[in-house]
């Protein structure tokens, strides 16, 4: 058809008919819709890339913090429980410290009586009594220990799980110099007690912190703030006693 | 050649008018898209600031205080529409929050929970 008209115009030298007039208008048209829907389909683009940028940035946010209060809830509820254990031995080494002092008192006794047997078989006890109470020293330096180790595996736990997000310095910040916030007492020689210290709460809380770029892949943050921002994220967790158990709970 | 001024004369005008036609189908067609689009981001605000609202409440804070919060903080991007209800409760071990969200004539309602272990 085009090339009827083309042969046409060319053959009569003279002005095109009104029906080759009309078909030229009717092709002049075509694409008038195209070009209509081009800043449109842009309009679009844009709007599903910024959705896209935003669903992930809310993606990133929610997933970062989600993992970080289950890896540290999961982390108290461990020292939790050592805490019970090592608040368990208090009595246990009260127990012993008290019976040390009155077979001490015994022998002393016996001693200045010149009671041979009677002296030997106290001091028979009473080296089992001291051992007993090495032992208890020995179960509360490995319950300390064991502490130490959870905040460690904590924090190495949470890094390992946000490796595959767009995270960067996770760090912690603990409010007590060890895992515990316990106050040590010394009760006589080689026989300590362990107490929550005060405020214990507020001290036996720890913090995870770690900055990161939300809208990753899509840098965004480029367009709006002219240059790469991360943004600071954390989340605190701590212990509180209720009755006789010690339960883990996020704080502020 | 009277009718050919006569059809000359009727198709003057004729892209304007299909122009008129064709701007009003285009700006229906834009404000639907941009409500779509707003629709979206603020459910995606509401869900992301409903789960703020849980770990508010998980940080043993007042739920009611929470929940003020939320509504606060969800109105400073999305002051459109009507909260109608905001609920964080405790369920065991699981914190969980629902919002009623009244938007051109449709409720939309959001869903989140928080589990501790």
């Amino acid at each position: 058809m085009a090339f009827l008209q083309k042969k046409f115009f060319y053959q009569t030298k003279f002005k095109p008919s009104l029906i080759t007039q009309r078909l030229y208008k009717s092709n002049s048209q075509k694409g008038f819709i195209n070009l209509f829907l081009l800043p449109l389909i842009a309009l679009m683009m844009t709007g599903v890339i910024g959705l896209a940028s935003l669903s992930i940035g809310i993606k990133h946010i929610t997933q970062t913090q989600s993992t970080c209060i289950k890896n540290n809830i999961k982390g108290k509820i461990k020292l939790g429980l050592l805490l019970k254990q090592i608040l368990n031995l208090n009595e246990k080494v009260l127990k012993l410290h008290k019976t040390r002092q009155v077979f001490q008192a015994k022998l002393a006794v016996a001693v200045s009586t010149g009671q041979i047997k009677l002296i030997l078989s106290l001091r028979k006890t009473l080296s089992l009594i001291k051992k007993g109470q090495a032992l208890l020293m020995l179960k509360q330096q490995y319950i300390l220990n064991q502490s130490q180790l959870v905040k460690v595996n904590t924090l190495k736990k949470l890094k390992k799980d946000l490796q595959i997000l767009p995270v960067s310095k996770i760090q912690e910040k603990t409010f007590f110099t060890k895992a515990l916030a316990l106050e040590k007492k010394r009760e006589g020689d080689k026989a300590y007690t362990y107490k929550p210290a005060a405020n214990f709460t507020e001290r036996q809380k720890s913090r995870f912190l770690w900055k990161m770029n939300p809208f990753y892949p899509l840098n965004i943050s480029r367009l709006i703030f002219k240059q790469k921002k991360t943004f600071q994220y954390q989340c605190t967790a701590s212990l509180t006693k209720k009755g006789h158990l010690w339960i883990s709970h996020l704080y502020h | 050649m009277k009718t050919k001024h006569r059809n000359e004369n009727l198709q003057k005008g004729q892209s304007i008018v299909e122009l008129m036609f064709i701007s009003l189908a285009v700006i229906v067609l834009i404000k639907s898209i941009l409500i779509l689009f707003w629709i979206v981001i603020s459910l995606l605000w509401m869900e992301h600031q409903l789960y703020q609202g849980l770990v508010c409440a998980a940080q043993q804070k007042n739920t009611k205080l929470c929940e003020s919060i939320t509504i606060q903080q969800i109105k400073k991007l999305n002051p459109l529409g009507a909260i109608k209800f905001l609920k964080i409760k405790k369920f065991k071990d699981a914190w969980k929050g629902e919002i009623q969200w009244h938007f051109y004539k449709r409720n939309f309602f959001i869903k989140q929970s928080l589990s501790l272990p």
